[in-house]
């Protein structure tokens, strides 16, 4: 079936966060274009952040995201902390950890229920899959799990979408030890559908496709790394997150309004669940590794489409790390906020946001007011690396028809869960 | 009142122009309610949510974030006509958003700051969609309150005028018996913002930011007066007036 | 009027025996501030309080409430009330506050239309005052005679005279709450010569007043007095004075319908005529759209137009618009300024 020219386009790409599109062009089995593009305007947040005070970059840098709001807050929580000389305590860390966690459970329910499943089935979304009796329950599920992670970013936050209560030094206020309780309790009731959400996507048939791609992410010796963390990857990389912007270079496309990066002297990286586990899947609790058994998958992996997998596993391991969190810590004890003075300096953090890892920077002068501002997301790393993978792509859809290689290529970008709208927020270093 | 009876289900489309895509979200996320009222509309334009998504006509239209390019107008402009109703989703439709911050400087000068080559769209101001066409409802809040966003799509089908808290923030805080930061010298900006998120920020123990926007009559003058009373600067009270709703008529004067 | 005394050390049990029957609200601390909530015991009360920021006005007439509820059945919707709360003492209430709850029952029981759903609320709470014994700063209810001592709008009146209560009855439903209770002693004539000396402590230790003689004729005189606009300049008509105001009945009417239009509710909430939608009507029309007209609206209906149609000031000198609005708008202050004292 192969031989003439086949156009795929996807326009506007649908069930990922922000506008964008995709234009392939195959001739005689051979890829001739891959142009992965973003479509979203500017909005210049690293611009408009200078000249405003430290204790807002957070709020405001939480509204680079609708989805991953939690990420932007606590990155740039700690870039500020870091560049005003603020360390808060021990407890504040683990329960920016918890809010972490359950930022996780909020996005990865979302794209994996609502953004990825419809394909594997057969819908075009989840308003279909709901009116259909074989699907309608795992909508159901997905919205539980969503609703879930919503309420423990709520009654931490005080909202679940752009929180309230985390502010430079820790809390604004701090729930009390009847919300911890309440806390476990949901988290052990929610564990068992997340559980039956990730035996889902074990389930999943995904192509046989492999690349050879550089894995960057956090890593801890002993946690599963989210907040903090070197950075590594699976060729060599082990840096500190101030040397984030050394090594991870980017430049302009042209053609879209993005930035493409590359880690120093090599190639594109991915980022993000997969590149987690891989580094990491020692660190994963029993009930997440248990997923990779029943797909049959052994980590590290370099098939894209594993994504997923990865992804639900981290979110059965985010309720497992919710759940230790809140049994090591006495909340009546907590201070919610430490005290400090404000004084100028740099400062730079990476953590990982639910779609990998993430960079905030920021340089604050004499008067608290930020000098200069830069924020590198994940989804920058990712549309280069999913690009470079749809380049290799040729040899799965050649023999497609052309709407069997675009839900193909669709399920391919959906994997990596992209956030289009944080993705043109990047600054010149 | 009979029934309330709609005839056939609305036609929703949902678009998002400049924006960070959590206002959106918040319709899914209203739970129960949400999939109560998809027995009573279609939503046949989502792109976040769905791969099927059709033209217009449309009955209802939400609009999340601002237009801010040359494009994103005239693509509102297109959306205006192919509905009957359009609704203003959020703070960024409603006032300008964050981003409307920019506003005060020269926009090639930001752009400068962010890319090395000027990028494909090409930002200019952020204002409330209401600069470039008519809008039938707003829905305000950064984020808006997934009750409200429910609330306007079941006026909007019952043909009544959606109807929003008319108070402010402090009423709510009042309400909810929080002390006041003003009160104890600490900037707040509850007095002229709208309210209907319950006072969250105060009862949080942080002043409220203005994310709601203004209320419908506020007097920013006499807000910032006190500010500078309690010791603020120009740039002080600017900031806090030049936030969420930085292009609204209220705020946009304040501090110059 | 029957006086008895209340040692301190009997107040647990007197609550105990108040709440066999009822469910108790009275003043208790909230961070910095005091606010009226239930109570499970006397140790929650926090008595030697000053004012409120909340009146205990929410009690009787709340903020927001069901005033009914109806559903969509075969097309007929069928109506019901919800059921009304169970009976409640209000302890702990200022003489100020007493008598504003005197002028909410005028307008809302003995006026021309009578609320039903304040009426029922009304009829099973019971209150039981508790004279001042320090003032505010802000307070001036000498103005009106509405405090620091009470005289009548309670059922059972309380004065701190330091180790004990005296305790008056002021009707039959206060009479049978002491009768009930027997370990309280008969009052001496010292306690209630006791009481009169404190009372007219607090009272002299309030300056800020009001002058009430021909204060209707000066106001309505100076209605268009430059103050006005000074004041409106000032006013950020964020409606926190109509909402911590001990007399202020206005309200709205929603309906909510649920998201399957099967059922809904018809919500009241307090509203608030400092707002610019207050006084709009059908096709754009507003009879208060500058900021001047309804703040002193506001002041003119406390002051000269409840008056007028209910024989009583609205204005009870609580001094809470005053010391909870962060300008400090204070109507004392207005008038004396007009008076040209
Ligand atoms: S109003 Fe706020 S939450 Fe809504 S889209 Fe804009 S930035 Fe996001
Ligand atoms: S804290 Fe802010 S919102 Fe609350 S009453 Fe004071 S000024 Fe108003
Ligand atoms: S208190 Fe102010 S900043 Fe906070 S949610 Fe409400 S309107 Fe927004």
């Amino acid at each position: 079936m192969s031989g003439g020219e086949k156009v795929i386009s996807i326009e506007p790409l649908t069930r990922v966060e922000g506008e964008g599109h995709l234009r392939l062009v195959m001739e005689n089995g051979k890829i001739k274009e891959v142009s992965l593009i973003i479509d979203e305007t500017p909005r210049l947040f690293e611009a408009f952040l200078v000249g405003r005070k430290y204790d807002e970059v957070h709020e405001i840098a939480s509204r680079i995201c609708g989805i991953c709001y939690v990420a932007h807050q606590i990155t740039a929580l700690r870039a500020v902390e870091k560049a005003i000389g603020v360390s808060v305590t021990e407890e504040i860390k683990k329960l920016r950890r918890f809010l972490a966690f359950a930022g996780w459970i909020q996005s990865h329910s979302l794209h994996l229920a609502f953004l990825a499943l419809p394909d594997y089935f057969g819908h075009e979304s989840v308003f279909s899959m709901l009116k259909s009796p074989e699907h309608k329950d795992l909508v159901t599920l997905g919205i539980k799990l969503r609703t879930l992670g919503n309420k423990l970013v709520e009654q931490l936050g005080g909202r679940w979408a752009h929180p309230v209560t985390c502010v430079v030094g820790g809390f604004s206020k701090l729930p009390d030890q009847k919300w911890v309780e309440k806390a476990k309790e949901m988290l052990k009731e929610g564990k068992p559908d997340a559980e039956k959400l990730g035996k889902v996507v074990a389930k999943l048939e995904v192509p046989d496709f492999t690349v050879d791609r550089e894995h960057v992410a956090l890593w801890d010796p002993k946690e599963y790394p989210i907040n903090e963390g070197r950075l590594r990857s699976n060729k060599g990389l082990d840096i500190s997150e101030d040397e984030f912007t050394k090594f991870i270079l980017e430049s302009t496309d042209p053609k879209t309004n993005v930035k493409r990066s590359k880690v120093k002297g090599r190639d594109v990286l991915l980022v993000g669940p997969l590149a987690r586990v891989n580094l990491n899947y020692d660190k994963l609790s029993d009930d997440a590794k248990a997923l990779a058994d029943e797909a049959g998958v052994k980590f590290p992996s370099q098939n894209p489409f594993l994504q997923n997998l990865a992804r639900a596993m981290e979110l059965v391991h985010s309720f497992d790390e919710c759940l230790k969190i809140l049994d090591e810590l006495d909340i009546t004890a907590i201070k919610p906020k430490v005290e400090f003075e404000v004084k100028p300096g740099i400062g730079a953090a990476v953590t990982e946001a639910p779609r990998g890892i993430l960079y905030h920077g920021y340089r604050i002068g004499r008067n608290g007011l930020v000098m200069s501002a830069n924020v590198v997301t994940p989804t920058v790393h990712n549309v280069s690396s999913a690009e470079a993978d749809l380049w290799s792509f040729g040899p799965h859809i050649a023999n497609l028809s052309v709407d069997e290689a675009t839900l193909k290529c669709g399920m391919l970008i959906r994997a990596y869960d992209f956030c289009l709208s944080c993705s043109v927020h990047v600054l010149r270093l | 009142m009979a029934q309330v009876k709609m005839k056939e289900k609305a036609k929703v489309a949902i678009f998002k122009l400049s924006s960070c895509g959590g206002c959106q979200l918040q319709l899914v996320d209203a739970g129960e309610d949400f999939l109560k009222l998809l027995d009573h509309i279609d939503i046949v334009y989502f792109p976040i949510a769905k791969s099927e998504n059709l033209d217009g006509p449309y009955d209802i239209v939400l609009v999340e974030g601002s237009a801010c390019s040359a494009e994103e107008i005239e693509h509102l402009r297109k959306i205006r006509a192919s509905t009957k109703y359009l609704v203003a989703l959020g703070t960024c439709a409603c006032f300008g958003g964050l981003q409307s911050i920019r506003n005060f400087e020269p926009t090639a000068k930001l752009v400068d700051m962010v890319y090395e080559k000027p990028p494909k769209s090409h930002p200019t101001k952020s204002f409330g969609i209401d600069e470039y066409v008519k809008v039938d409802a707003y829905v305000v809040g950064c984020p808006v309150e997934p009750s409200e966003v429910v609330e306007v799509i079941k006026s909007l089908l019952m043909g009544v005028k959606p109807r929003f808290p008319p108070y402010s923030v402090c009423v709510e805080c009042k309400l909810r018996e929080n002390e006041c930061f003003l009160l104890k010298g600490i900037p707040c900006m509850g007095p002229i913002t709208a309210g209907g998120c319950n006072a969250l920020c105060p009862s949080s123990n942080r002043p409220c930011e203005g994310c709601r926007g203004p209320t419908k009559d506020p007097n920013s003058k006499a807000l910032a007066k006190l500010l500078f009373e309690l010791g603020a600067t120009n740039e002080d009270v600017r900031r806090k007036f030049r936030k969420y709703a930085a292009a609204s008529m209220a705020f946009a004067g304040v501090g110059v | 009027m029957e006086t008895l005394i209340l040692r301190k050390e009997q107040l647990p049990q007197f609550i105990e025996h108040l709440r066999r029957e009822y469910r108790v609200v009275g003043p208790v601390k909230k961070g910095n501030l005091v606010v009226f909530a239930e109570i499970s015991k006397a140790e929650d009360l926090q008595l030697d309080y000053v004012t409120t920021m909340i009146p205990p006005k929410k009690v009787l007439l709340p903020q927001r409430e069901t005033i009914l509820k109806f559903k969509f059945e075969n097309e007929t919707p069928k109506v019901e009330q919800p059921a009304v709360d169970g009976k409640i003492v209000l302890f702990g209430v200022h003489p100020c506050d007493i008598n504003a709850i005197k002028v909410l029952d005028k307008v809302l029981i003995e006026g021309e239309f009578k609320d039903p759903y304040y009426a029922q609320r009304r009829e099973n709470t019971v209150i039981i005052g508790l004279n001042c014994t320090k003032a505010g700063e802000y307070c001036f209810c000498t103005s009106f005679g509405t405090g620091p001592g009470a005289k009548d709008g309670f059922d059972i009146l309380l004065t701190d005279l330091g180790d004990r209560f005296l305790v008056e009855v002021g009707t039959d439903a206060g009479k049978k709450i002491v009768e009930g209770f027997k370990e309280l002693s008969k009052a001496e004539d010292a306690d209630i010569a006791k009481r009169d000396e404190i009372l007219k402590k607090v009272a002299e230790s309030i300056k800020r007043r009001i002058k009430t003689e021909n204060l209707e004729t000066l106001l309505l005189e100076k209605i268009n007095d430059k103050i006005w606009q000074e004041l409106a300049d000032e006013c950020l008509a964020c409606g926190v004075c109509t909402t911590v105001c001990p007399t202020c009945f206005c309200y709205g009417v929603i309906d909510r319908v649920s998201a399957d239009f099967k059922e809904g509710e018809r919500i009241r909430y307090w509203d608030s005529c400092m707002f610019l939608e207050f006084a709009a009507v059908a096709l754009g029309g507003n009879f208060r759209p500058g900021r001047d007209a309804r703040l002193k609206h506001r002041m003119y209906h406390k002051l000269v137009y409840i008056k007028q149609q209910h024989g009583v000031f609205g204005c009870v000198g609580c001094g809470r618009c005053v010391e909870f609005c962060v300008k400090h708008i204070d109507p004392v202050d207005a008038v004396t300024r007009l008076s040209g004292d």
